[in-house]
């Protein structure tokens, strides 16, 4: 049929299908910016205005759009000139992946146009239909306001951190707090008059500054971010926004059964239909085992998957896949695929598993690196420091207490995509939304047959990936398909898919025992933890790994075990997750804390201080649980830690004191009503030490700007800025001087991509050292250029290198003459970084409640979290990493759950149902930034990126403890269940 | 997405009508389309959009307001004369990207169990007017809803009217503040002094009940809440309503 509508002010008369979504149409004529989310719209990434109305084009027949105006981001800026939304978006840092922000742009437009003044919550529930798991929404809707106000006519907020006195003593180790008064001056500049104003600062991140930090002309600074531009206009730069002639769309088929064994499987009626171009399963498709972690070589094991097996272990495991010319004809001929299957009893939960008769997940003959998948046990890890037998025996009393934590997924809203094809020179290119386009390419090469050198694969933008790209997922059924069919090939998975198919986080059952002291010292700490990998292993070992790390190394404690049981059951697969093993950790450990600091009478954040681990103390256990084997080293000794100050920061912001003030607690006029504060200690890794490996190469133009080509893997955290503002720090240019390009396996050097808090830290150290050695040869060319005997002395500053004399060359001239004029070469160098240890961040997470104890319906009032990961090398982007790991924290803590029926099929594969929070329901948030300076790190840096994951659970745990008495030491906290804990049924 | 083959957009009820009854033509109405488009359903061969019949308008006469089917629950919300709670329980049917398309007519044929819209409409004395071929008919939307689809057979919705008067209060249990609720309460007060109770999430449909009668209550149960809990929430709820319109 055919459909008129006028498109950002263009009378266009369209062809489309009667049952073809907008979305699809758009997308079609070229409208890249409105994307893919979920096909029942919830995601907004779909978002367009229609007839100045923002509505969903995700859930909009195209034909129900005939006769009217719609309205993208395409068309908002004029040439090069960009809407003051749009530059909004970009001052503010409200982009991060930028997947979805042509929709939030879109929103705000919508908001604007009607209303020029609006209120917060009226910004925020124009942000409603657009969920956003990158920002928390602080920046969005900071940037919405601040349009606002530029479209008023009102001068731009300017964009600086919001320095703060320490309030602990410096130079010491904080053991105790100073009696250093607190800040007298106002916290927000003078002459805020309202509330807009006040949020347009409220979301600037809060600093203390380090003394000895250094004054850096770009690192440190709140730098626009460098793919700012073609995010905010909504240009194609993602993996979906790339056509190719003749292209076949793929649809997997996926297990309806938990657990079954695929007897037959008869494709003929599939492969009849025309437009059918392959059906691949386990009849015509080799079997190599392999792992699917994206992980370094030799991936750990064990190696208990193949492309397509024939059998089956959780309901949305692989069947089988079509290749045909459109999504339509693929989803038909999945229906006609007629799979025989013998069902086989299933078991879900870890502890089940492990019992005498429980169902054999893997008994397949080529199983390899499994610890005794007899009894489902793929791993067993044991780690001891001391003796804990004899520690308890020591203890004046000794603690015991078992917590669970549930499965949730990650939720980038862009789900994984593969586009594959073949090149000119018959390569294989897979262009692909990956953390890890190396491992990717080593991984998908023995799958295929193909050698190494025949494939290519691409990152583009991607949006968002939180460790659930951290996988090759789906690479290699695309590269199958290319290879049988000969034709470009793309495979996307919907949202139904992203939840049951793909990964998610490691359900654990985790016990502490603790001896303590009666003055409250640790003595001896045992670590018991059955973790739940699911049908298959990949990441199953790491995770659970760091999850013993984490939960032993925080609080000094002379004796320390952790034993670990990992094992298979029927429910999909936990891979990597932001946090990867350590929220789990810190839910258990800051609960049991509190549990101890109560038994025992004790203030919790003295008898917490009184045994974290402070500078110089060694991490004993690390040597053991680390991913490569360091027993024998070294002990790794912490170098810095703002932790004290952090804890301080934090308690001052949520008002601390209130939590012991029973008129606060119980408000006299809202008798169900009962409030809570609650806090954790948080701390994090920074890299796998000795494994973690980035590279980087860098080469000067004509003009004196940089080409920056590095392996790491951008996924929408900001590391293409921050990376290339420690190029332009050693350079001695602008920023923009400096053109990025990540990553692409033929073009950049390799890097083990965005994973484990590693990106600033070990790509940005290789970065620095690439910089620094090119810096030497600019200097030797300007000393040549200038006669000068000795070029040691001559720095870069300005797009200049300066003599000591002061006599300079410009960096265009140095190029000039290196490339054209005189003993030609290529100024250019080449570093990679792998680094010996893994300074930890810390952070201290406060959060305050409010519980209905009729109801159980907990309500977060506010979440505070003070960090110290190093110098922020962008305090913008760095606020934002956290900002926005806190709301998936407080999901992973309050609302969101994979749950299944008996037969293990997810019940709510889809966002509503499994909720993730929206603009207009966001508790406050602050976030403060407490500088340390780390000496291994690249101007100080240490990692931001994780642990922001790991303190909501447990802080909102206690703080529903302070509000009510009731320790509940499952997440999350839904209103049923804390209803039955408070009512103790 | 889907096999649908055909699409129309008639732009009258008659001829909407005519479409949709055409014996051996699985036909659907397509209000919005924000739950439709998402889930359509196999076999669904045609739609028959209804944006062009002009259903949109809301009237308020005396002591009642009469709402198109087709009016867009933001335009409820922005309503001013809208009773503050149905105002209130349309912003909660979805964001606001669903509030934009989504309509009064199509909350009400969905006839979700948690819908709190529906439980506001009931306390308001909602009543719908359909029409089919034949004739036009109004029931209450409590006989609609207990009717469940067969109502909707060879009809439209084309109206829903409710009293605007009376002292209102509404309570709900969720897992966050704009979730769906698990449970919700909403209680009126007439202005002659008659007591209206609803709920949702109690029962297969959101429903009137009296205060004497909770405990007679058997609600499903799904992930969020199980019938015990749903039905322990409906007596807290409705007391909390209860109390906030005593007289």
């Amino acid at each position: 049929m055919k459909i008129n509508v006028n498109i950002n002010g263009i009378d266009q008369t369209l062809e489309c299908a009667a049952g073809e979504t907008l979305l699809r149409v758009l997308r079609r004529e070229g409208y890249f910016s409105v994307r893919f989310g979920s096909e029942t719209g919830e995601s907004g990434a779909g978002a367009i205005l229609m007839d100045g109305e923002l509505v969903n084009a995700e859930v909009m027949l195209a034909a129900q759009a005939d006769g009217h105006r719609i309205e993208t981001v395409e068309a908002l800026s004029q040439g090069r000139r960009l809407h003051p939304i749009q530059e909004a978006f970009m001052r503010t840092g409200a982009i991060q992946s930028g997947y979805s922000t042509p929709a939030m742009i879109l929103a705000a437009k919508a908001l604007l146009d009607k209303n020029p003044n609006p209120t917060e919550a009226e910004v925020r529930d124009a942000l409603s239909g657009v969920l956003d798991r990158e920002t928390g929404y602080v920046k969005p809707v900071q940037a919405v306001l601040e349009a606002a106000a530029i479209l008023r006519g009102e001068d731009p907020t300017p964009i600086e951190p919001n320095v703060l006195k320490p309030i602990t003593l410096p130079g010491r180790d904080l053991d105790e707090y100073g009696d250093a008064a607190p800040p007298s001056e106002p916290e927000f500049p003078v002459g805020s008059d309202g509330p807009a104003v006040d949020t347009r600062r409220r979301a600037l991140p809060k600093f203390v500054v380090a003394p000895e930090a250094p004054d850096l002309k770009v690192v440190g600074k709140p730098q626009i971010k460098v793919d700012a531009l073609k995010l905010v206009k909504g240009n194609p730069a993602f993996v979906d926004d790339f056509e190719m002639r003749g292209m076949l769309h793929a649809k997997l088929l996926t297990s309806p059964h938990a657990h079954a064994r695929i007897l037959d499987i008869d494709d003929s009626e599939a492969l009849a239909m025309p437009g059918v171009h392959a059906v691949l399963h386990y009849k015509n498709t080799p079997r190599v085992p392999y792992a699917s972690g994206g992980q370094s070589h030799p991936n750990p094991p064990p190696y208990d998957q193949v492309s397509f097996d024939n059998k089956v272990r959780y309901v949305g495991d692989r069947v089988a896949v079509v290749a045909a010319e459109t999504p339509e004809i693929a989803t038909e001929a999945i229906k006609r695929i007629k799979v025989t299957y013998e069902v086989l009893p299933a078991v879900f939960d870890e502890n089940e598993a492990l019992k005498e008769g429980a169902p054999v997940i893997h008994d397949e003959p080529d199983l390899e690196g499994a610890y005794d998948p007899a009894r489902n046990i793929v791993h067993h890890i044991e780690a001891r420091v001391g003796d804990v037998e004899e520690g308890f025996e020591k203890a004046d009393y000794v603690f015991e207490h078992t917590y669970r934590v549930h499965q949730v997924q990650q939720c980038p809203i862009e789900p994984h995509i593969c586009i594959g094809y073949w090149d000119a020179d018959e390569r294989l290119v897979l262009r692909t939304s990956t953390q890890v386009p190396f491992h990717v390419r080593r991984m998908v090469a023995p799958l295929l047959g193909l050698p190494l050198k025949r494939i290519r694969v691409i990152k583009p933008r991607i949006g968002g990936g939180f460790g659930v790209k951290q996988e090759m997922l789906i690479e290699d059924i695309v590269g199958h398909l290319v290879m049988v069919t000969g034709r470009p090939v793309k495979l996307e998975l919907n949202r139904a898919e992203e939840f049951m198919s793909s990964r998610t986080r490691h359900p654990q059952t985790i016990t502490f025992k603790t001896g303590v002291t009666k003055d409250g010292r640790l003595v001896a700490q045992r670590m018991r933890v059955i973790g739940n990998t699911g049908a298959y292993g990949t990441h199953g070992l790491t995770v659970q790994i760091v999850t013993g790390l984490r939960g032993l190394s925080t609080y000094n404690c002379p004796n320390k075990e952790f034993v670990c049981d990992v094992v298979y059951t029927n429910i999909p697969v936990p891979g990597a997750y932001r946090g990867y093993g350590a929220p789990q950790a810190h839910f258990a450990l800051e609960s049991h804390m509190e549990e101890i600091a109560e038994a025992l009478g004790m203030d919790v954040v003295e008898f917490k201080r009184k045994n974290w681990i402070k500078v110089g103390d060694p991490m004993d256990i690390a040597p053991q649980l680390g991913e490569r084997d360091t027993e024998g080293a070294a002990l790794p000794i912490i170098m810095t830690s703002g932790l004290a100050e952090c804890v301080a920061q934090g308690m001052k912001a949520i008002g601390w004191e209130r939590r012991n003030d029973p008129n606060w607690r119980q408000p006299p006029d809202r008798p169900h009503i009962r409030r809570g504060i609650g806090m954790a200690v948080c701390m994090h890794g920074t890299a796998i030490p000795g494994l973690d490996m980035g590279g980087a190469s860098i080469k000067i133009n004509d003009d004196g700007s940089f080409n920056l080509l590095v392996g790491a893997t951008d996924l929408g955290t900001g590391s293409d800025t921050v990376l290339a503002q420690i190029a332009a720090e050693v350079l001695g240019v602008p920023l923009e001087d400096i053109i990025i390009y990540s990553s692409d396996t033929d073009m950049t050097p390799f890097d083990t991509g965005a994973y484990a808090s590693s990106t600033t830290y070990i790509s940005g150290m290789a970065v620095k050292k690439a910089a620094e050695e090119l810096r030497e040869q600019i200097k030797e060319r300007a000393g040549l250029m200038l006669g000068l005997e000795d070029w040691a002395g001559v720095r870069l500053e300005d797009r200049r290198a300066i003599a000591p004399d002061g006599r300079s060359v410009t960096l265009e001239e140095v190029a000039l003459n290196s490339l054209h004029h005189q003993d030609q070469r290529q100024l250019m160098a080449t570093a990679s970084y792998v680094s010996p240890e893994s300074p930890p961040p810390f952070a201290g997470q406060f959060v305050e409640v409010e519980v209905d104890i009729e109801t159980g319906q907990v309500t977060v009032k506010k979440m505070v979290m003070a960090v110290d990961c190093g110098v922020a090398i962008n305090p913008i982007t760095a606020s934002g990493q956290v900002e926005g790991g806190m709301t998936q924290a407080l999901g992973y803590a309050h609302c969101e759950e994979m749950v299944y029926d008996e037969n293990g099929r997810m019940v709510n594969p889809q966002f509503g149902p499994y909720k993730i929070y929206r603009a207009d329901e966001m508790p406050e948030i602050e976030v403060y930034l407490v500088q340390t300076v780390e000496p291994s790190g690249p101007f100080g840096a240490k990692a931001v990126a994780e642990i922001p994951k790991d303190g909501v659970a447990p802080a909102l745990a206690n703080a529903v403890y302070n509000a009510t008495g009731v320790r509940i030491r499952e997440i999350p906290f839904t209103p049923e269940r804390v209803w039955r804990a408070l009512h103790s049924c | 997405m889907t096999q649908l083959q055909t699409y129309h957009r008639p732009t009258t009820i008659e001829e909407a009508l005519a479409l949709l009854n055409r014996p051996g033509v699985n036909a659907v109405a397509l209000a919005g389309g924000t739950n439709l488009v998402g889930k359509l359903a196999e076999g669904v061969d045609e739609v028959v959009d209804l944006q062009a019949v002009g259903l949109n308008r809301i009237e308020h006469k005396s002591a009642r307001m009469i709402v198109g089917a087709m009016t867009r629950l933001q335009t409820i919300v922005d309503d001013p004369r809208a009773p503050q709670i149905l105002r209130q329980a349309a912003h909660r049917e979805g964001p606001n990207t669903f509030r934009n398309m989504g309509t009064i007519g199509g909350v009400v044929a969905l006839a979700d169990w948690e819908s709190e819209l529906l439980a506001a409409l009931l306390a308001l004395e909602a009543e719908v007017t359909l029409q089919s071929v034949q004739e036009t008919q109004t029931m209450l939307l409590s006989d609609f809803l207990a009717a469940a689809r067969e109502a909707l057979k060879g009809r439209l919705i084309t109206s829903i009217s409710v009293a605007t008067e009376g002292k209102m209060a509404a309570e709900r249990v969720a897992r966050t503040p704009a979730d769906k609720a698990i449970v919700a309460a909403v209680a009126r007060r007439t202005p002659d002094d008659r007591l209206l109770l609803a709920l949702s999430g109690v029962d297969s449909v959101p429903r009137l009940v009296s205060p004497d009668d909770l405990d007679a209550l058997t609600p499903p149960a799904d992930f969020r809440g199980s019938s015990a809990y749903r039905k322990t929430m409906a007596r807290v709820l409705s007391e909390r309503v209860l109390a906030r319109i005593e007289r």
